[in-house]
């Protein structure tokens, strides 16, 4: 079901009349999967496309069951691969691509977000995490749960239970419920509105920059490419983080707590911090289940207390170049791994050699001010450039690079720290005059409401006037 | 549950209170129009009209086809003037003077073929209650209408299918559906001048937002060097750019008006004949250079006497080449390879009207 | 606060002050990776490490990803030695 349509929003309406009227012990066990059932059967034509995704799900059911009876290592190891070969084999992997694939067309929206929660529920099985037994109803409530199907927040089965099991027993104060309206329009705002205009400028900019020819001064074209990125990165900050105040607010008033995924991610003031404000619960599942499990692999293999900090290097590198491997299919999104990998060793590198020879305390004494705003430019600036790539394939790639070398990508780079720090002294000064103000008019009732309604006005009016050219919800690709 | 319902209550409330007032202004800036006039239109299109805003709710000609035939009146003698982007040129003010029982709709869409104008007579069809006895359709035709369905002239992409500029427009608010490729009411047509007057504050978003576009766009165009257009070249070079142009919206000269287009063209001819109305087809010239070098054009002129003039034998039907009842005409009579300076096309206004009034007769008033 | 649990947070002092190569360390049940400044998500795990290896526990993944405070730790190191 695509998100801005008629039909979500009558699914919308009449799920909250559905939940709220059922009795509350049938909320989880029959109106819940029924829902989620609905939710999933719009996605497809007809119910072969859902084999894959039952296959899939039974797949990982079996293996949890396994781990929990035989709770041994082998058992643990062999429910693993086999969830994760399904996985790659479903997703066309092109390092597989000599296999031969399913040609007919079938369901792939969420199976990567099923896959982390599949093999979380796994791992926190076998390692006695999760204690009781995991209930079927339980299980394809928690993977196939429709606020986070398409795209997450990726939840932990534990916090998922715990919502279970509270469902129901305290009734949303008004406030509350304002509130989530209010996300949820915000959110339609970020993904009709905004998203829609920085992808416009983003694509704009990059065909300017794809046609230029060779004798085209090359500060011009820099200033096009950093452009380009900043508009692609702001387009995919405000298409997933709208989705995610919709789905997040639409939990909240069926009475879910959904995990956050974005914490003001371009405050960032290093690559390090970036990634504990964007699409936090990814970055949290890679930091429990990879990264500290591999520093502890290192630090128990060779527990040499000077080389620590290089074993950080060393997994911030591995640990990113999987999850940026993981965003695609693509031999271009194995580019893209090395690109956060190498962002993110050099950042820890930094930090590393900076408590060494300057002082243990140097973050407090650089984050502020002129510095900090600076780091904020370039952790911006090079997420964008990275990220814009992304969307190329790779003959388009090596044609760019080609274009640009080396002095190309650090001037534009260079560019974008300037372009982005000046925005941002330009944002915050706004703020300083202005923030206090539009913080008390957001107190007043009548205030409030007349402008959410206008905002909602907006929104319907710009999702009829750019018909057919609202950008569909990135991360559903993933 | 009840907290839910309230505050959403409440914010509906506030939005229909929005909506009303927006409501309101439409009504001030924008009285309803009596006619069907699409050359206003067109000229916005070209340029910037933030404070030029009063002309007409209708973001563009499709819309204005599609929503306003709804809610003008039908008087009992019109002309409804069909046809692409040159017929757009005709000046319905200079025809008005000639044929003062008439109202002059024109109801001309860019880039149309036979595939639009059958859904334009569609929406004249059903936009009129009871037979079309009265109306006469003035199509004004030249090579560029036979181009096949697969061209690529003026084809939007939305959701990957290829869909005419009049059906993206349809369908944008839901108004309008699409199958077998023909648009086709999704209301009873008595709902659709209610959906359409209900419709009118979006309608102003939209005028607002494509102001602020094109408003960004220019600001933005003049820092980057655009591709120049056929139009800003001079001479040879502005030959063969246009030249070039036309064979990629026109597509395969294979395809071009082969005998299918040809014959369809001819049936439609004889639904409007047969639903009351009379027809006009008036074949709008090209400038001289381009009836020259086109191959497109040579094939036409091929066609057109084969296809065209046997339309004599529909009752209620006549043809005219345009070019018969003007002065000669130049290279200087045309912006460009089709469309005719402001001058000319008044020329062509007044010329049409002369002709429908010689054939009074026959068209039946 | 038991007797037990006060024999732990004197250990854990330890491994604190160990870990982070830092004397003057006092732990408490409120503190966290705010209190220490070399507390990361790096040194967090060395600082697991340390902790299983002085109690010889071993902790599970979402264990570890979840420990916000000192206290926490605590509790589970009552937990385990309960057992």
């Amino acid at each position: 079901m695509d998100f801005l349509s008629i039909k979500f929003f009558i699914f919308f309406f009449s799920a909250i009349c559905i939940f709220y009227l059922s009795p509350l012990r049938y909320r989880i066990s029959v109106v819940f999967p029924l829902l989620n059932l609905f939710f999933i059967l719009t996605y497809v034509n007809n119910l072969s496309q859902l084999l894959p995704l039952v296959v899939f799900l039974g797949a990982g059911f079996i293996g949890i069951r396994l781990v929990e009876t035989f709770a041994n290592r082998v058992a643990f190891i062999t429910s693993l691969s086999v969830i994760l070969v399904i996985f790659v084999y479903l997703k066309k992997y092109a390092f597989v691509s000599f296999l031969p694939f399913i040609s007919r067309s079938y369901l792939s929206v969420g199976l990567s977000y099923i896959l982390f929660r599949m093999v979380q529920m796994l791992i926190d099985v076998y390692q006695k995490s999760i204690q009781e037994r995991v209930s079927l109803v339980s299980f394809s409530n928690f993977c196939c749960n429709f606020l986070t199907f398409v795209s997450g927040p990726i939840q932990r089965y534990q916090d998922y239970k715990l919502q279970e099991s509270s469902l129901g027993q305290k009734a949303l104060t008004e406030r509350e419920v304002f509130d989530s309206f209010s996300r949820m329009i915000h959110g339609l705002f970020k993904v009709v509105i905004l998203s829609t205009l920085c992808m416009g400028y983003y694509k704009w900019f990059f065909s300017f920059m794809q046609d230029s020819t060779v004798n085209e001064s090359s500060l011009v074209l820099c200033r096009k490419f950093i452009l380009a990125s900043f508009f692609c990165s702001l387009y995919l900050y405000f298409n997933f983080s709208g989705y995610m105040d919709i789905v997040i607010s639409f939990g909240k008033i069926l009475g879910f707590e959904l995990p956050e995924n974005f914490n003001r991610p371009f405050e960032s003031r290093s690559f390090l911090e970036f990634w504990s404000r964007w699409h936090i619960t990814l970055s949290e599942w890679f930091k429990f289940y990879l990264f500290n499990p591999f520093v502890l692999f290192l630090t128990d293999k060779w527990p040499n207390r000077k080389a620590v900090p290089y074993y950080g290097v060393l997994a911030y590198f591995f640990v990113f170049f999987i999850m940026g491997a993981w965003h695609g299919s693509s031999w271009v999104f194995l580019i893209y791994g090395l690109f956060l990998g190498a962002g993110m060793s050099i950042n820890k590198l930094f930090d590393v050699l900076m408590r060494k020879y300057y002082s243990v305390q140097y973050k407090k004494i650089i984050e502020h001010g002129l510095s900090g705003l600076l780091g904020t430019a370039l952790t911006f600036s090079y997420w964008s450039m990275g990220t814009s790539c992304c969307w190329l394939d790779l003959k388009d790639l090596v044609k760019l690079m080609i274009k640009f070398k080396i002095q190309g990508f650090l001037m534009s780079f260079l560019l974008g720290i300037f372009l982005w720090a000046g925005a941002l002294w330009l944002v915050r000064g706004f703020k300083y005059i202005f923030g206090r103000g539009i913080t008390s008019l957001n107190g007043n009732f009548y205030f409030s409401r007349t402008w959410l309604s206008f905002e909602l006005f907006i929104v319907i009016g710009f999702w009829f006037y750019g018909f057919g050219g609202i950008p569909d919800f990135v991360y559903k690709a993933f | 549950m009840k907290n839910i319902f309230k505050q959403m209550a409440v914010i509906l409330l506030f939005f229909c209170l929005w909506y009303v007032f927006f409501l309101f202004l439409t009504y001030h800036f924008y009285p309803e129009n009596t006619v069907v006039d699409n050359s206003r239109l067109h000229e916005r299109n070209n340029r910037l009209v933030l404070g030029k805003l009063k002309s007409n709710i209708f973001l563009n000609d499709a819309q204005n086809i599609l929503l306003g035939f709804w809610v003008t009146k039908h008087e009992s003698k019109r002309i409804i003037i069909i046809g692409g982007s040159n017929a757009l040129r005709i000046n319905p003010a200079v025809m008005q003077k000639a044929l003062p029982d008439f109202t002059i709709n024109l109801a001309a869409v860019r880039n149309s073929n036979i595939t639009q104008l059958r859904d334009i007579v569609y929406v004249v069809r059903k936009s009129s209650p009871g037979s079309l006895k009265g109306t006469i359709f003035i199509i004004g035709v030249c090579f560029a209408t036979f181009f096949n369905d697969n061209a690529s002239g003026g084809h939007v992409l939305y959701e990957n299918k290829n869909l005419t500029f009049l059906e993206a427009e349809g369908l944008r608010y839901g108004l309008y559906k699409l199958r077998d490729n023909k648009l086709e009411l999704v209301l009873a047509p008595r709902m659709m001048p209610l959906a359409v007057h209900l419709l009118r504050p979006f309608l102003l978003c939209d005028l607002v937002f494509y102001d602020l576009k094109s408003y960004y766009d220019n600001s933005f165009a003049s820092l980057h060097a655009v591709q120049k257009k056929p139009q800003d070249l001079k001479g040879e070079e502005f030959k063969q750019a246009s030249l070039a142009e036309w064979r990629d919206s026109l597509g395969n000269i294979r395809d071009f008006a082969e005998d299918g287009i040809m014959s369809d063209f001819v049936t439609l001819c004889k639904e409007i004949e047969k639903s009351g109305a009379s027809v006009v087809i008036v074949d709008l010239p090209s400038a001289p250079w381009m009836q020259n070098e086109s191959e497109y054009y040579k094939k036409y002129t091929l066609k057109r006497l084969l296809y065209l003039d046997e339309d004599r034998i529909i009752p209620r039907l006549r043809y005219v080449n345009l070019a018969t009842l003007l002065p000669p005409i130049t290279d200087g009579d045309f912006v460009d390879s089709v469309h005719p300076t402001k001058e000319e096309g008044e020329m062509w206004s007044k010329a049409i009207a002369g002709f429908v009034l010689s054939q009074r007769k026959f068209l039946g008033f | 606060m038991t007797d037990a649990r006060s024999q732990i947070k004197i250990r854990l002092n330890k491994v604190f002050r160990d870990v982070f190569d830092n004397g003057l360390i006092e732990v408490f049940g409120e503190m966290t990776a705010k209190d220490i400044s070399e507390w990361d998500s790096l040194m967090h795990v060395v600082l697991v490490a340390a902790i299983q290896k002085e109690f010889g526990v071993r902790f599970s993944a979402a264990q570890i990803g979840q420990l916000k405070n000192v206290g926490e730790v605590l509790d589970l190191l009552e937990k385990h030695n309960s057992r």
